[in-house]
Formats: structure tokens, sequence, C-alpha cells
């Protein structure tokens, strides 16, 4: 659809936004596209020398940033698809009618609404060696263990405290995009018969697809840069033996504690390339529509 | 390369943004005009750990500001990580005046010339370095040069709950790491461990060097030097892992030892003056001693100095009331109020007698400045430290076999 | 069958809101203890105590820091309600040359860690002297790409046959946004209101990294501000946690309301 005067329409629409992001992001972003070139710390700018491909090519061989990636990438797949499931269950539930609905889109929506900060200082008090978890699994005569203190449950127990935040949020974007589907289809598809599944199979699950995209390329870019978390939990440490460091993290850690940013915006810009792949494959895979 | 025109092509968008939004830029510093008799204010960066620290703070501000009418002083306090804040702050030539430097970053500024150097402005203000204590004043100087007077310090002492030591029918508190390892094993019983030490090298580094380690000389790191495994062995392994009579505070359910020590869940800790005021707040009852560390028998006592000092800003307009300030809140009037809040030792060496006239239980601490190592590892300190303290993380956890594998993995990790 | 469904339904739907409530209610209950109490796992009834409570609103500018909070939020979300839904809009619904280009510029700039373009920004606004003002905390934030990513696909999955027949009827472009689209958008501005507020009530890295006087403190910055060094006091963290929590969930319980049915598609053919 056209309307006459629309290109001018259209500029004035993205004006604002594209002003503020080109100053706000898109400079300072090439900027430290500019600094990854060089060894560079913003204590002496006027020291930076030029360091050609060395700050990439140094990430091939650090056994740190190798370990940090591997960590992201783990997290990420166990962190996205059970987010999402959960997320649509959640909105799906509340958006039904059932007694108290409000109530429970509170509830549910609790651990979104509390900071970051804050949700981790309760989880390590609730994982903490003589927490309320341990205390709980003991009485049930089930094992105990120190899990933000181990080499194998550290990362699991961050993934578990990270769906149980962020569920939330993706289950009020689903909540929102549920209302935009009008109910005339489901009023038909009853007419026709269908069943419950049938009806969530071929009506709302296509019709919440621009929602999922969404969804699903927040919640991959929310997990390749997970920093706060980690960073409370661990103390800004990487957790036991690394086994909670992410790229984000240690590239926070090359910026603001070795002063090296040029090798940080390396990192992040290898952060971003990867990002961006798992999102063109992601749109391939959509093959959204516009218009 | 052509830096200058990135940076002007970032200054350029700025400045239509500045237009864009109609705002009248306002550069931070417009009081270099201040003519003589105008009040000049200082600004002075640093964070505050506690309460009853910033009340010192400002009773020292207080009293400078009585001798000073001219100049007005703003404590800064940085909220959060401070480092992160002070590296925008240098990078965009708005740090304050006079700001907090811990040693252990010190070598940073001091190589990368970001802080002014002192020694020509303390001359014309009469500063004597040889007031302070010198692994203080040793600790931000470098190539000659000082970079800060130290405002305080802490050394490490152990600290032993002696309800607990009466119990298990220990009479006194350990001098000697056979002690230490039976008086822990007498102590761990009825939830109650031993002794709680961190997995850290600034709570472990004395005993790793008693033991004849060395883990930085001459500007190298030298982590696999084969002394540096007997203590760690010796506490993580032997203690920790054989004995059980030991344990890091997170297997105690705690962040750091001094609250397990508070919680009486360890009977022994490794800690500063800092736990002082915890026990107080959280176990007001809680009867205990501090002695200075065990020693590896033969071998000589060891420990480390825990240093803050201010640094001038190289930007600062005001570098002679900044001195003066400087040398007013580390020198005796300052200082006397360290003394009189105790949180931390004076740097002032005839100060020392009058904190342990105030606090003789003390001498601990003071007693440990005499042999000990600035908290400092040239510009590497950072990394050095991390890997350290994940090498004997790993013995604990049991990442590696024992302690030669464990720091054989931290020095490629320098590297 | 039936019956079984619903049993098996309720119990899902409480037995997870159990699971979001115990870590809340936890901290609750671990904001009224007293320090000596703090990590005791049962205190008596009577030993709970408001002086977490008290010792923050009392002891430090706290009002102060609230009204810091309203105004900052307050104006951001305001901004990027506006700048968002018009951005998204377009990028949806509009055609003109560079608006794929635009779409992926949004879309990009997420993808680089916000870490390494601190410095620069900072640097910036120092020297506009933004530096501890409320413009240096308002300005740079408002708009969002997750924002104008999440309008445009609202706007995408929205029926538009609405907006065709008001085309037809001779509204302009301006007139089919504000007095179709927007109203249509209601659950998506909702959700937007709900995110932006949230992410600016508890911003702490920027706030913190502006505000140089504790008057020109946010509540996240001013809650750290009294951290200890070496020590965390989790009953007054937590009571200061609850402090930002109750607003939010103000706002949530509003927003809420227009998650709603509704949409006015029939009657339309």
């Amino acid at each position: 659809m056209r309307t006459r005067g629309d290109l001018a329409t259209g500029y004035l629409f993205v004006l604002p936004v594209v002003v503020s992001l080109a100053v706000f992001l898109i400079g300072p972003i090439l900027y430290a596209l500019y600094i990854s070139f060089h060894h560079f710390s913003f204590l002496a700018p006027d020291q930076a020398t030029f360091a050609g491909l060395d700050n990439y090519l140094k990430l091939f061989k650090d056994p740190r940033f190798i370990r940090a990636l591997g960590n992201t990438s783990l997290y990420s797949l166990g962190v996205v698809p059970i987010q999402i499931a959960i997320a649509l269950m959640l909105a799906l539930i509340v958006d039904a009618k059932i007694k108290g609905k409000t109530l429970f889109r509170v509830v549910y929506f609790l651990p979104t609404v509390t900071s970051t900060v804050a949700v981790s200082v309760m989880f390590m008090y609730l994982f903490k060696n003589d927490g309320l978890v341990n205390f709980v699994l003991s009485k049930l005569s089930i094992p105990t263990f120190d899990w933000f203190n181990s080499l194998t449950f550290a990362l699991p127990a961050v993934m578990m405290m990270a769906i149980w935040t962020t569920v939330g949020q993706f289950m009020v974007i689903y909540l929102a995009g549920l209302q935009d589907i009008p109910q005339e289809l489901y009023e038909a598809a009853e007419v026709d018969g269908a069943t419950p599944w049938q009806r969530l199979r071929f009506i709302t699950w296509p019709m919440l697809k621009p929602t999922t995209f969404f969804i699903l390329i927040m919640s991959i870019i929310g997990t390749f840069q997970v920093f706060d978390q980690m960073y409370v939990i661990s103390k800004g440490e990487g957790g036991p033996q690394d086994r909670t460091l992410t790229v984000v993290f240690y590239l926070y850690r090359a910026a603001f504690k070795d002063f090296d940013m040029g090798y940080a915006s390396a990192m992040a810009f290898a952060l971003f390339l990867i990002i961006l792949l798992l999102t063109i494959i992601q749109r391939k895979f959509f093959k959204e529509e516009t218009n | 390369m052509n830096k200058k025109s990135v940076i002007t092509g970032l200054m350029a968008t700025s400045l239509v943004m500045t237009a864009l939004v109609g705002c009248s830029s306002k550069t931070a510093d417009t009081q270099d005009t201040a003519s003589k008799d105008e009040k000049i204010t200082l600004r002075v960066g640093g964070w505050s750990s506690s309460p009853e620290e910033q009340a010192m703070l400002d009773k020292q501000i207080a009293g400078f500001k009585s001798a000073h009418p001219n100049v007005e002083v703003k404590f800064e306090p940085v909220v959060g990580d401070y480092l992160q804040k002070l590296q925008p702050m240098i990078a965009s030539k708005t740090e304050p005046d006079l700001f907090y430097l811990d040693a252990y970053a010190a070598p940073e500024f001091m190589e990368k010339g970001v802080i002014e150097p002192i020694d020509d402005l303390l001359k014309k203000h009469n500063v004597n370095l040889s007031d302070y204590e010198d692994a203080a004043v040793k600790a931000f100087q470098s190539n000659n040069k000082t970079y800060g007077l130290a405002k305080d310090y802490n050394t490490l002492a152990l600290f032993y709950n002696k309800e607990l030591f009466e119990k298990a029918g220990i009479t006194s508190p350990p001098k000697t790491w056979t002690e230490l390892q039976d008086d822990a094993k007498k102590l761990t019983k009825d939830g109650v461990t031993g002794f709680s030490i961190s997995a850290e090298l600034p709570r472990y580094q004395p005993f790793l060097y008693q033991a004849g380690g060395t883990v930085y000389a001459d500007g190298k790191a030298t982590l696999t030097k084969s002394e540096n495994e007997t203590a760690i062995n010796f506490i993580y392994d032997q203690m920790m892992k054989k004995d059980k009579s030991a344990a890091i505070p997170k297997t105690l359910g705690k962040d750091w030892a001094g609250d397990a020590f508070a919680d009486s869940k360890a009977a022994m800790v490794v800690e500063g003056s800092w736990l002082i005021p915890h026990v107080a707040k959280k176990s007001p009852s809680l009867k205990y001693g501090i002695v200075e560390l065990p020693v590896k028998e033969g071998a000589k006592p060891s420990n480390m100095i825990f240093t803050v000092a201010y640094a001038l800003s190289k930007n600062s307009k005001h570098k002679d009331e900044a001195i003066d300030l400087m040398a007013y809140l580390t020198g005796k009037e300052g200082q006397k109020i360290t003394v009189e809040g105790g949180l931390a030792l004076p740097t002032i060496k005839e100060m020392g007698k009058d904190y342990l006239t105030k606090y003789p239980e003390r001498e601990a601490f003071v007693k440990g400045a005499s042999y000990a190592l600035p908290y400092q590892y040239g510009t590497m300190g950072v990394k050095l430290v991390d890997a350290m303290n994940k090498a004997s993380e790993a013995v604990v956890l049991g990442a590696k076999a024992d302690a030669k594998a464990a720091l054989a993995e931290a020095q490629t990790k320098i590297q | 069958m039936k019956k079984l469904w619903r049993v098996l339904f309720y119990t899902v739907v409480i037995g997870y809101a159990v699971l979001t409530m115990i870590p809340f209610l936890w901290s609750i209950l671990t904001s009224l203890k007293s320090t000596p109490d703090m990590d005791k796992f049962w205190v008596p009834l009577s030993s709970l105590t408001l002086e977490n409570y008290t010792y923050i609103v009392t002891k430090f500018p706290f009002f102060k820091w609230l009204l810091n909070s309203a105004i900052v939020a307050g104006s951001v979300t305001l901004g990027n309600l506006f700048f968002n839904t018009l951005a998204g809009y377009a990028l949806a619904r509009i055609k003109f040359p560079g608006r794929g280009l635009i779409f992926y510029v949004v879309l990009g700039v997420m993808m680089v860690p916000g870490q390494v373009v601190m410095i620069p920004v900072y640097i910036m606004l120092a020297n506009w002297g933004w530096i501890n003002t409320y413009q240096g905390f308002i300005i740079p934030f408002l708009t969002s790409s997750f924002g104008i990513f999440m309008m445009r696909q609202f706007f995408l999955a929205l029926p538009v046959d609405l907006e065709e027949a008001a085309l037809i009827d001779g509204l302009s472009r301006w007139g089919i946004f504000f007095r179709i689209a927007l109203p249509l958008a209601k659950p998506a501005l909702a959700a937007q209101t709900i995110f932006m507020f949230l992410g600016n009530w508890n911003s702490f890295m920027w706030p913190s990294l502006l505000a140089s006087s504790d008057d020109m403190y946010t509540l996240p910055v001013g809650l750290n501000s009294f951290h200890w060094q070496y020590v965390a006091y989790w009953n007054q963290d937590l009571a200061g946690t609850m402090f930002m929590t109750i607003p939010m969930l103000l706002v949530f319980l509003i927003f809420q309301r227009w998650f709603i049915k509704g949409i006015a598609t029939s009657g339309l053919k």
C-alpha cells in the first residue's frame, strides 16, 4: 500500500532514530572498530600503535577466549530454546480465560522486574552451600552441591537463573503478540471443529511468526552478550576455573582491568560477526514476508 | 595513522547533535579563570568502602577547609567499579584533581605517564617522604619519581576464636605451620572448620614467600618456581583436601573468610583489620585474638601491605592547592583521624605508636608491616593475581592434580 | 479425561507461580532481618525489623534519588515510545529507499557489545559538559534498537486491512498512523512502556558513570553507593531491592490491562 508523500513521511518517521543511532552508536562503534586494529589504551591514546590484524589473530591462540566462547555458546544453546518454550507457554496461560489472571501475570513477571544484580544476589543466597536449595535437597536425601562453586554445575546454575529471570519479559512480548491475532480466525476454526492443539498449531503459531522471530533474535543477542549475572555471581572472577567466563565478561576484563582496549574491541567484533551470522541464518529460516 | 580524522569525525558528529538538541555546551572546568581571592574547588575522587570510612574522610576534609578557607573540597565517590570509571574520566581529561590509587593498579598508571610526578611539588611544600612507611612510599614510585602519598595501609594477621580454642583445649594460637595444622584438626568439629582462607594470592602469598617462593621478580612472573608449590600444597591440598580441617569460604557458604569467622564457622582466618568492624557489627559478643601469621619452621616471616594513595591529576588546574590537600590528608593531622577511626593503619611512621597505644591488641598488624611486601606486581598485576587465584582454586576443586600442574598452567596464562 | 487435563493444567500454572514466588518472598523475609540474624535460617517473627528500610530512607537522600529515577525513567520511556513507534511503523509499512539498510543497522548495532562504545560516548558527553546532568542521563537513551525492532515486528503482524480501508477513505499517512495504527498497537505500546521503564529504572552502568555527586544519583546508583567494599549486607541490599521493585510492579500492573483482545478487525469486509 502506498499513499502520496510516503517518501517524505517515511524519512521523517525514521529521522530522530537515525540521528540518535548515528551519534550515540554508529560513530562510537566505528571508533571501536578503528581501535580494534591498534594496540590501544584509553589511559594513553597518544601512545597507540597500529597492530594490523594482531588483536584478531590473538583470539585464535588465546585459550581463555576459546573457553569463554565455548561457555557462551553452551549457555546460548541451553537458554534460548527453553526460554522461548516456557515464555510461550506462560503467555498462552495468562491469555486464557483462567481465574486470577492478573495475579498470575504479575507473579510470572516478578523475576523480570527484579534487577539482575538483585536476582543474582538472591540466587547466590539460595544456591550457596548452606542455602535453601541444599537444605531442601538434603531433607529429601538428594545429594547437594556447592552450585556456583562447582566445575560441573556453575554454568547450569547460571543458565537456570537466566531462564528464570528473562522468561517473564518474553512472556509479555508473546502476550502482546497474541492480542494481534484476529478473533474471527479462532471463531472460524471453532466452526470447523478444530481441536485446541490444531488451533495452536495452525493459527496461533503461524500468526506469531514475526513475534517469534523478534524473540529469537533478541534471545540470541542477549545470551551471546550475557555479562551482568556472570559478573555478579563470580564477583568479577569468571567462576570456578573460568567455568562461567563469557565472551563479554572476558572483553570487559580486557578493557577495564588490563586496559587493553584494542584486544577488547577485537573480541567485540568477533562476537558481532558470530551473532550476525546466526541472525542471517534465522532470517533465511523464517523467510519473513515484509508486506 | 589517521587517528585525528576519526576523532575529528566523532567530534563533528557531536557538534551536529549539540546543535540539534540546542544545548549550550558547558565544560566541567570553567573555574580556571578564578582570580586569587575567589574560591577554588578541588575535586577528590575515590570510593566509599563503608559509612564509617566516609565519616572519617568528611572529618579530614573539614579540617583542611577550616585551615584553607579559600578552597572548597568536593569528594566524588565512585559507585561501582572504580577503575571502570577512572579510565573514561582520564580519557576525557575530567578526572578529579586528586584521586585514590591502589598500589596494585598503580604501575600501569605510573608507566603510562597518566598521573603527575609530585617530587618537585613535595619539595616546594616541605613534605618529607622519610616520614612515611618505606613500603608505602615505594609502592608509588617508578623510575625514581614519586606519584602519590599513601593515605593508610593494612597488613594481614591470624584471627582466632578464643572460645573455640578453649573448647578444643588449645592454650595459645599457632606460631608454626605444624601448629596451625594440628590446631586446625583439633578445632574441626561440630560444624566448625579449623581454618578458612580463600583461594586468592593476596591471602596465601605470605605463606608462599615463607617457603622460599616468589611470584614476581625483576619485572618477570616466576610462577613455576618449585618453592611456590610448597605453600599451595600445604594449605589447599594437605589441609583442605586430606585433613579436611580447612576450607575456602565458599564451601562454608560464605563470600569471604571473615564472614565465616564472624559466624563462628571457621575458628581461624587470615584477614586484615577490615574484619574488626564487621565482627563488631555481626557478632558483637565474639571473643577473638589477633596474632602474627604462623611461620614455616625455620623460615623468615612474611606479610603483605595493602595501601592506597592519593594521586595528582595531570590536568589539575590547581596543583599547588591539591598538593596541600594531599599533604594534609596523609599528614599528621589527617592521619590522626585515621588512627581514631581504627579502620586502617597510619602511613606516617611516628603515628604507628599512637595506633599501638590506642589499640594494643592489634600489634600484629604493625609488626607485620616491618617485613611486608607491597601487594603489587608491576603492570602484570591483574593477570598475575588472576592466574595465581585460579591455580590455588584448581588444587582445591581438583581440576589439577597438584600445585605443580596448576602453576604450570598459570604461567602460560600470563604470557 | 477433560477433568484430568484441568488438574494438570492448574498444577503447572500454580507450580510455576510458586517457583517464581519463592525467591521473591525469601528476599522480602531477608530484608526484614537484622544484621546479626542475616544468615540464620529460621528467626522468630518477633525479631523481624524494618531497620534496613528506615536506614535507607533516613540516612541517605533517598527521596532525591527516587525523584531522579522517576524523571529519568519517565522521560526516557516517553521518548522511546514516540520515536521507536514512529520508526517501527515506517520500517514495517512505508516503502522508501534505504529502509532495508536502516533496519539492518538497527539490528546490527545491537550485536556489538556496549562495553566497547562506553568510553567513546563518555568522552563525547564530557566534551559537551553533559556529565552529572539530566540531559546526559536522558538524551543518549531516547531511542532503542530493541524498541524499534519490536514495534516493527508488531506492525508486521498486524492485519493491514484496516489501514488500507482508511487509505481508500482518503486518510493521510499521518492520519492512518495516529488514528488507526496507534490504537491497534495498544498491546505493543503497553509492552514497550513496560520494557523501556524497566530497563531505565534498573539501569546502573550509565548512571553510575555519569553521576558524580550524590544529588544526581538515580535509585540503583544510590542504593549501591553504601555497599561496603569487603562485605555484602544482604539484608540491606534486599531492602533496597524492594524499593526498586515495587514501582515497577505498579507500572506492570497498570499497563498489563492493555493486553486484551478486542481489535476491531471484525466488521471489515
